[in-house]
C-alpha cells in the first residue's frame, strides 16, 4: 500500500509520540510508525522517575536545567501522569557532607529547588530510611507513568490529524541522490507492506538510531547502556529516594503506583535486542538500595527488567554515566548531505517534550514555515482525571475486577478494547495496570483471554498467546526467584500446567 | 498513637485465594470483597497520608478463619482490624458501638435491676427505641441479666482443693450466664483444684473488634498485671470463653504489645485444653455418670484460632450415653457485637444459615459450644437449648447438684 505524508516519524517512544503531537498541533500532516507498540524501547523500560534535575546537577548542569524546566511544564500539562511525591537525596555516613554541599550549591545554580532536612526530619517523613543517615535534601522529584504520558500524546495527536501505524517496522530505505525517497515498511503481525513517501523523515528510534541510519548508509555514535531495575510488591517509601553521591548503581528508589522501583545499573551493550537482568545486577541493586532503606533486604520482589539508554557518544571514552543525558538533534542534511532526514536521540523521558519542540522547530525552519510550538501550553487529554491509589481502591467490589492485584476492572479493559487498534496481548497490558501486581498476571491474563475470545478480538490461538505471555513473564521473574516469589511460581505452574495443560 | 502497630506481612501473600473459600462474610454478601482483597490486596493501595476509602472493611467479622487457612501465614484479620480502626477513627463511631463494647460497665447495674431490665428489653417501645435510635436490630434478643452475679455466688462459695488455679470468667459469665461459671468451678474442684478469681476487667475483645485499639489496650493493661501476679503465685489461668482466651493469648501480645503478655499467654489455657492435659497425665476425674442425651457440638472461630484442636469434644466423648456430633459449619455469624448492629443483622443471619441447616440435619436435643456469642446466635437461629460444654461435663460428674440454665 502506498502512503503519503508530510512528515514520517520512525519510533513510538516518548520522543516520537511527542513529535507527532507537536507537529499535529502545528497543523503539519504527520505519520508515525513503530515496529512494536508505543513505548517498546527505553520509554517503557525505565524507573518512572520524574526528574527534578537533581540527579544531574553536579555532573551535567545543562541537562539538569532542562529537566527542571520541563518538570515545571509537565506538572501543568500532564498532571494525570505524574505523582508529585517529592524526592530525597539521602547522605549516608560513607558519603560524607562534601558531595551534599556541592549538590546543594549546584541545585542553586541550576535553579532546582533544594531544601536540606536534618536526619530526624527526614526520618519522620520517611520512617523506612536507615536511621544512620546524615541528612536528606528535598527536591521536586516525582513519579511519572510513561505509558499514560505517551498514550495521551498519541491520542491528542490523533485529535489534530496525526496518524500512526503500530507493529510496523521499516524494512529498507529507497534513496535518491541527496534524500530518502521512499520508506519501505511492513506490518509485522499481518505482513502488509507499505511504501511511504514523506518530505521529511525523523529518526526517533532511540537505541536503534544507529541501526536505522545504517539503512541510509549513515552512522551515529551511540552507546547502548543497559539499566536494570527491580520492582517490589509494595511501595516502600512515598517519596523518591536518591543517594546523594555521584550517580552510581542502585541509588534510586521510586514509588510508582502500588510498587517501588529500584534502580539502576549501567552495563555497556552491543546489541539492543538481546539482553536480560543478571543475578549480579540483582544482588548489587539490593545491596546498594538497602543501605538507604534496610527493609529492602526483606522485601518481596515481583519482577526485574532492563531498559537501554540511548546515549549519544562524544569522542572521549569513559563511564557511560559521564556521557551527557542531554539530547542530540542531528540534521543529516548538514552533517551527511541527506537533506530530508533528522535524527533525534539521547535525552530523558522528562525532556521528551522539549526534544519534540526542538525537532519540530528544526523541521519548520527547514520547511520554511512559521508555526510556533504550543505543547507547553496545552494540557494533554486526560489531564482532569484522577488516578491515585485510593481512587483505585474505591472501585474494589463495585464491579467485576479482572486483575485482583492492581484492581483493574473489566470495564476498564473493555474501554481500551473499544478504542481499537490493539493487535496483541502486550498492547492491552501496556494500556492498563493489568498484570503489574503481585502475581504478575498469573490470575488475570487467562481471564482477559476469555474476554478477548468472547469479543472475538483475540488474534491467533489462545494457548499460544498464553504461552507467549508466560515466556515474557518468566523473563522478568527468573532473576528474582526466591522466597515468596518461588511459592507464587509453584502456584502458577500448578495453574498453567495442571489446569490449562500448557 | 498507633506507632506500635505490628508490621504487616502482606508481602508473603501469593494470591492463591484459599482465604476466599472460607470467609463467611464474602460468602453471603458482595459488599465485602473477601480477605484476599480486603487484606493483603488493599494493603498495597493504602498510603499513610490517604484517608480511608475502604468502607467495607467494617464488615470483616473478625473470625480469623482466613488466617487459619492461609498457606503463607499472612495475618489477614490483623490487617483488616488495623484498617478498620483507621476507617472508624476517621469516620467516628456511633454511640451504639460504645454501648455495645462497654457492657461491662453496666453489668452490675444490669444484675441489680435484672427483673425490670429483662422485661424492658422485651418491650415493643423499647425495642423500637433500641433499633431506630441506637441502631441495634430489634430482631436480636438482648442478653438477659441474672439477678445474682457469678462473683457474688463465688464469694459465698467455700473454696476447697489442693492446687490453686486462677479463673478468667469474663463479663458475660459474670452477669448473664452465671451457671457456666459455677460449672467451671465445680468441675475444677471435682478435679482437686482450688479456684480463685484474680481481679479482672473485660478482656477488651469487643473494643478491639470494633477497631478501638485504645479501649482494648486500656483493658489489657489492667488485666495483664493481675494475671501475671496469679502466675507468679504459681497458678495457671484458665478461661471458659474462647473469645476472652483468644484475646488474652493472641491479641494482647501480638496486636497490642502489652508488656508481660507473652508470659501470661504461656500460662493461660482453655478450660477443656487444661482438662485434656489432665486426661493425658492420667489425672482427670472421669467418674462420669451416664447422660443419655443427643447433643451437637460447635467449635467457635476463636477456639479454632487458638490452634488446640477440639478439646471439649474429646472430653465430652468420654461421657457414657452422651451421643455427640460435631457440627460441620463455619462461623455462626454473630461476630460478637457485629450481629447486633442493624446494618449487619441480615449478613449475620445469612452467615448463620449454614450452621442452622447443619444443626437441623443432626436433630440434637441440645447444642454445646464454648463461646457465649455462638450460644446466643444458635439459640436465636434454632430455638434449641444451648449450653457451654462444661455444664454437661459438670452434670456428668455431679448430676443433680444444680439445674442447668439456658434458654
Amino acid at each position: 500500500m502506498k502512503l503519503q505524508t508530510e512528515i514520517l516519524i520512525i519510533g513510538g517512544g516518548a520522543t516520537g509520540a511527542g513529535i507527532l503531537r507537536d507537529l499535529s498541533l502545528r497543523g503539519i500532516p504527520s505519520l508515525l510508525i513503530e515496529k512494536g507498540d508505543f513505548l517498546s524501547g527505553a520509554s517503557g523500560r525505565n524507573h518512572g522517575l520524574f526528574h527534578s534535575g537533581g540527579r544531574y546537577v553536579v555532573s551535567d548542569p545543562e541537562a539538569a536545567r532542562e529537566c527542571i524546566a520541563e518538570n515545571r511544564i509537565l506538572r501543568k500539562i500532564a498532571p494525570h501522569c505524574i505523582e508529585e511525591t517529592d524526592g530525597f537525596f539521602v547522605s549516608l555516613p560513607e558519603d560524607g557532607p562534601d558531595f551534599r554541599d556541592r549538590f546543594i550549591q549546584a541545585c542553586k545554580d541550576a535553579n532546582v529547588p533544594a531544601h536540606l532536612l536534618s536526619r530526624d526530619e527526614a526520618l519522620s517523613l520517611e520512617p523506612g530510611l536507615t536511621p544512620t543517615l546524615l541528612s536528606a535534601v528535598k527536591v521536586p522529584d516525582g513519579a511519572i507513568d510513561p505509558f499514560e504520558l505517551v498514550l495521551s500524546n498519541a491520542k491528542d495527536a490523533e485529535t489534530y490529524g496525526g496518524k500512526f501505524l503500530l507493529h510496523t517496522g521499516v524494512t529498507s530505505l529507497l534513496m535518491e541522490e541527496n534524500k530518502v525517497k521512499t520508506v519501505l515498511a511492513k506490518d509485522l503481525l499481518h505482513g502488509e507492506e507499505y511504501q511511504i513517501e514523506a518530505s521529511h523523515i525523523i529518526n526517533a528510534t532511540g537505541a536503534w538510531a544507529d541501526e536505522f541510519l545504517k539503512l541510509a548508509g549513515l552512522r551515529v555514535a551511540m552507546a547502548l547502556s543497559k539499566g536494570s531495575m527491580l520492582i517490589t510488591n509494595q511501595r516502600l517509601t512515598h517519596r523518591v529516594i536518591n543517594r546523594c553521591r555521584p550517580p552510581s548503581d542502585g541509588d534510586i528508589i521510586v514509588p510508582n503506583h502500588t510498587v517501588s522501583i529500584l534502580g539502576t545499573t549501567s552495563v555497556r551493550l552491543e546489541d539492543a535486542e538481546n539482553f536480560e537482568v543478571t543475578p549480579q545486577e540483582v544482588s548489587r541493586l539490593i545491596r546498594e538500595t538497602s543501605r538507604m532503606i534496610p527493609a529492602i533486604e526483606e522485601a518481596r520482589f515481583i519482577r526485574a527488567y532492563a531498559g537501554i539508554r540511548p546515549l549519544f557518544q562524544s569522542e572521549e571514552k569513559g563511564d557511560d554515566r559521564a556521557i551527557s543525558r542531554g539530547f542530540v538533534l542531528i540534521d543529516h542534511g548538514k552533517k551527511d548531505g541527506i537533506k530530508n532526514l533528522i535524527t533525534i536521540t539521547g535525552g530523558k523521558l522528562v525532556t521528551y517534550r522539549l526534544m519534540a519542540e526542538k525537532t519540530s522547530d528544526l523541521l519548520c525552519q527547514k520547511m520554511g514555515i512559521h508555526a510556533p510550538c504550543s505543547t507547553h501550553l496545552k494540557p494533554l487529554p486526560g489531564a482532569g482525571k484522577l488516578s491515585g491509589l485510593k481512587d483505585r481502591l474505591k472501585t474494589l467490589g463495585k464491579s467485576e475486577t479482572l486483575c485482583d492485584c492492581e484492581l483493574v476492572r473489566k470495564e476498564e479493559v473493555e474501554e481500551v478494547l473499544k478504542e481499537g487498534k490493539l493487535k496483541n496481548l502486550q498492547d492491552i497490558l501496556h494500556r492498563t495496570r493489568l498484570a503489574k501486581g503481585t502475581c504478575q498476571g498469573g490470575f488475570c491474563v487467562y481471564r482477559l483471554l476469555g474476554i478477548l475470545n468472547e469479543s472475538g478480538l483475540a488474534e491467533g490461538d489462545s494457548n499460544n498467546i498464553l504461552k507467549g505471555f508466560l515466556e515474557e513473564r518468566w523473563k522478568g521473574i527468573r532473576p528474582i526467584l526466591w522466597g515468596s516469589a518461588v511459592k507464587e511460581e509453584e502456584l502458577m505452574e500448578g495453574i498453567y500446567k495442571g489446569l490449562f495443560n500448557l | 498513637m498507633h506507632n506500635s502497630w505490628p508490621k504487616t506481612n502482606s508481602d508473603v501473600c501469593i494470591r492463591c485465594a484459599t482465604c476466599m473459600a472460607v470467609c463467611p462474610v464474602s460468602r453471603v454478601t458482595p459488599l465485602f470483597p473477601g480477605p484476599k482483597h480486603a487484606g493483603p490486596g488493599a494493603e498495597r493501595f493504602r498510603k499513610p497520608g490517604d484517608p480511608s476509602v475502604d468502607k467495607w472493611i467494617d464488615l470483616c467479622i473478625g473470625c480469623h478463619l482466613c488466617d487459619l487457612v492461609c498457606p503463607s501465614g499472612v495475618s489477614i484479620s490483623e490487617m483488616n482490624l488495623i484498617a478498620k480502626a483507621k476507617y472508624l477513627d476517621e469516620k467516628g463511631r456511633p454511640f451504639r458501638d460504645w454501648l455495645l463494647t462497654h457492657s461491662y460497665l453496666f453489668g452490675q447495674l444490669g444484675s441489680f435491676s435484672s427483673s425490670v431490665l429483662n422485661r424492658l428489653f422485651q418491650n415493643g417501645v423499647v425495642k423500637w427505641f433500641v433499633e431506630s435510635i441506637l441502631g441495634i436490630d430489634r430482631r436480636r434478643e438482648l442478653p438477659a441479666y441474672q439477678s445474682s452475679t457469678f462473683r457474688q455466688w463465688f464469694k459465698s462459695h467455700p473454696s476447697k482443693g489442693q492446687r490453686k488455679i486462677a479463673y478468667f470468667y469474663g463479663c458475660y459469665i459474670n452477669t448473664n450466664e452465671v451457671e457456666v461459671g459455677k460449672a467451671t468451678v465445680q468441675v475444677l474442684e471435682a478435679n482437686g483444684f482450688e479456684v480463685f478469681l484474680p481481679p479482672q476487667e473485660c478482656c477488651g475483645i469487643p473494643m478491639l473488634g470494633n477497631g478501638d485499639f485504645n479501649g482494648a489496650r486500656k483493658m489489657a493493661l489492667k488485666n495483664v498485671p493481675s494475671l501475671l501476679q496469679a502466675i507468679q503465685s504459681g497458678s495457671d489461668i484458665i478461661f471458659s470463653s474462647t473469645s476472652c482466651g483468644h484475646m488474652i493469648k493472641h491479641e494482647y501480645s501480638h496486636l497490642l504489645n502489652i508488656p508481660g503478655s507473652e508470659e501470661v499467654a504461656k500460662h493461660t489455657f482453655d478450660l477443656f485444653e487444661y482438662l485434656r492435659n489432665l486426661l493425658e497425665s492420667g489425672n482427670l476425674n472421669s467418674r462420669f455418670k451416664k447422660l443419655p442425651i443427643k447433643a451437637a457440638y460447635f467449635a467457635p472461630c476463636h477456639l479454632r484460632s487458638l490452634g488446640i484442636g477440639l478439646p471439649a469434644l474429646e472430653i465430652l466423648r468420654l461421657i457414657p450415653g452422651l451421643q455427640i456430633d460435631n457440627i460441620e459449619a463455619d462461623c455462626c455469624g454473630l461476630g460478637g457485637t457485629f450481629g447486633f448492629k442493624k446494618e449487619k443483622y441480615e449478613i449475620s443471619q445469612e452467615i448463620g444459615k449454614d450452621l442452622k441447616e447443619a444443626i437441623d440435619r443432626l436433630t440434637p436435643e441440645i447444642v454445646l459450644t464454648d463461646c457465649e456469642g455462638c450460644r446466643m446466635q444458635i439459640r436465636h437461629l434454632t430455638g434449641l437449648k444451648v449450653l457451654h460444654p462444661i455444664q454437661i461435663l459438670r452434670d456428668a460428674l455431679l448430676q443433680g447438684i444444680d439445674k442447668e440454665v439456658g434458654r
